[in-house]
């Protein structure tokens, strides 16, 4: 974590001074994570992209004064989540429209495959969906992502105790749900 | 009550299952999981539930789109900001010119009318001989006002 921490500072530094290749760099490495964290919380691709792209864009614009008290990761996710808040607060609705998943971008499996992999990403979407998401914000982290508990906490600005109880209370609606 | 104490620690074991399906309980809580679900079947289900939705979310196909062309998506909305911010700044400058030229123009006419009214009727005899200002004595204002004037008997 921590040489991912100082690989991350050098493409801050690289970016600050003036090399944009350090915010490509950054872009690179974080991109598909914040785009599936996104289509995991909202079920929509296109969307989810839009909303990682204009977190891009605060990032190129903020990076300045970004504070290196917090990792870049830290701070990045938290731009993620709230800018994916701020999206379903506008929507006013979360549900997972299936016609969305069928025409998510992805690896290309074999034809074969292909209709029961839509079926159960269809079920852990629909699933995930009913979750509220107070709660699925931190399983996504999670089980997505691969955060550690502290590094949600530092992410949600909570304890690391409401982020267990969290993704303990998201699995329990997961477990009705499919 | 022996009952009751039983599930009072179902609770509490529970509430560590989480911790445990993500590796992050420590070494005792994990011996006290195994430990407690080795005679209780309620509790023993719900951690193999919570494992297996674990694991469902955790092989969730994950999206891959070409960094590439993200990479030119975000510079060219970046450019198209830039540009955009570039061209509101030079409209809001134009329009804070509209708005305060006129008042500096303004203050300067009403300062010569103003001149003008308070020099009416004064001839330069009125005002000290311009061989006071340079005797060293420091010029007052009026001598000064009828330099500027330029008024002749």
């Amino acid at each position: 974590m921590k040489g991912q921490m100082s690989e991350d500072i050098t493409y801050i530094d690289r970016f600050l001074e003036g090399d944009e290749k350090g915010f490509e760099m950054l872009v690179m490495k974080y991109h598909n994570r914040a785009l599936n964290i996104v289509y995991s919380l909202i079920g929509r691709d296109s969307e989810s992209e839009d909303i990682v792209q204009e977190a891009f864009c605060r990032v190129y614009n903020g990076l300045k004064s970004f504070k290196r008290s917090a990792s870049f990761a830290t701070w990045f996710y938290r731009i993620v989540v709230n800018m994916t808040y701020d999206f379903l607060r506008k929507r006013r609705r979360s549900v997972v429209n299936d016609n969305v998943i069928e025409n998510a971008v992805s690896d290309t499996p074999g034809p074969d495959d292909l209709l029961i992999i839509k079926e159960r990403e269809r079920i852990i979407n629909k699933a995930l969906a009913a979750v509220p998401l107070r709660f699925r914000t931190a399983l996504v982290l999670k089980d997505v992502e691969g955060l550690s508990y502290r590094k949600i906490a530092e992410v949600l600005k909570c304890r690391i105790g409401t982020v267990e109880s969290k993704i303990y209370r998201a699995r329990q609606f997961l477990r009705k749900e499919v | 009550m022996l009952e009751d104490l039983f599930m009072n620690k179902c609770g509490k074991i529970k509430r560590m299952f989480s911790r445990y399906a993500d590796g992050e309980a420590s070494d005792s809580e994990k011996a006290l999981i195994i430990e407690h679900i080795k005679n209780c079947d309620e509790c023993s289900r719900e951690l193999a539930g919570i494992v297996r939705v674990k694991d469902l979310v955790v092989s969730k196909r994950k999206l891959a789109v070409n960094e590439n062309l993200i990479l030119s998506r975000i510079h060219y909305e970046i450019e198209l900001r830039f540009d955009e911010a570039n061209k509101f700044s030079l409209e809001k400058m134009e329009n804070l010119s509209h708005r305060f030229i006129p008042v500096p123009i303004a203050m300067f006419v009403v300062s010569l009318f103003l001149l003008f009214f308070v020099s009416t009727g004064k001839v330069r005899s009125d005002f000290p001989l311009i061989d006071d200002i340079f005797s060293g004595v420091p010029a007052s204002n009026e001598t000064a006002l009828g330099l500027v004037l330029g008024i002749e008997d």
